[in-house]
């Protein structure tokens, strides 16, 4: 039987990966991947917790999580392509309309 | 070494590594496809963790959907696939430095504290039985809330996503 630090652990290590692409990719589209990473490191732990505890509500979240992370996809897909249709870049620092 | 420790190993191994390549590869494609695996790895924990309803749901929504649709997406985009972006490498050092500090302090709160494990039963209890119950009883609203959320965000994609200039009908 794994220890359930070592999930935990596992999980840690995917969000800080995660974490790292967020913060030193410029590249929507990579930002966007590592969004998911993290999203799936969360879903990981909740299951691990879920497990530990022999309850359910853990992986109902996970659930609604995996619904919303669909959803995300789809819209924040569809955005970046039609920004890079007329822009034609994907670097997030010169998608810069918004800024103040 | 029992075999469920052998495959964690395997799939933990799997799922850092493709991570790595996501972020830290320089062709988008590649990232698209290693981010396919690592989903593929996460649903092999969740059958290490007795939880094979969300492993299914993890394969059908995440690896067969989520990372088609981004596939889909950069291939289908004409020359999105070739774009690169340097980086510069105070942003590098400083966002390397702050998730390293946060990996540190989360591994650090894991391996410290005693958690408490109710359940120790190891042998295997189908959880799907379970799971639809409580969709269908006390988690009823939720779930229709989010049939309503996937519906509005398929109409957005579509109006967000499609050609501009065929708006003549």
């Amino acid at each position: 039987m794994v220890p359930v630090s070592l999930y935990l652990f596992l999980s840690v290590v995917l969000f800080s990966v995660g974490v790292v692409g967020v913060l030193t990719r410029k590249n929507a589209i990579i930002i966007f991947m590592s969004i998911e990473l993290m999203l799936n490191a969360v879903n990981l732990s909740l299951i691990t917790f879920s497990r530990m505890h022999g309850n359910l509500d853990g992986q109902l979240l996970v659930f609604f999580v995996m619904t919303v992370a669909a959803a995300e996809v789809a819209v924040g897909l569809a955005i970046i392509i039609a920004i890079f249709k007329k822009k034609d870049t994907v670097n997030v620092d010169e998608m810069n309309l918004m800024k103040w | 070494m029992v075999p469920a420790d052998f495959v964690f190993l395997i799939l933990a191994t799997l799922i850092v590594a493709c991570g790595f390549v996501v972020v830290f590869h320089s062709k988008i494609i590649y990232s698209a496809f290693a981010l396919l695996f690592s989903f593929f790895g996460v649903g092999g924990i969740y059958i290490l963790l007795n939880a094979d309803f969300l492993a299914g749901t993890q394969l059908i929504v995440y690896v067969g959907g989520i990372s088609v649709l981004i596939l889909f997406g950069i291939l289908l985009t004409k020359k999105i696939y070739n774009l690169t972006t340097e980086e510069t490498s105070t942003q590098k050092i400083i966002g390397g430095a702050t998730s390293l500090a946060f990996l540190g302090a989360l591994a650090a709160l894991i391996f410290n504290t005693d958690w408490q494990i109710v359940t120790t039963t190891q042998e295997f209890t189908p959880q799907t039985l379970e799971i639809g119950k409580a969709f269908m009883g006390n988690f009823i609203l939720p779930f229709e809330l989010a049939a309503i959320l996937l519906l509005v965000a398929l109409i957005g994609a579509v109006i967000i996503g499609r050609d501009e200039k065929k708006e003549e009908i």
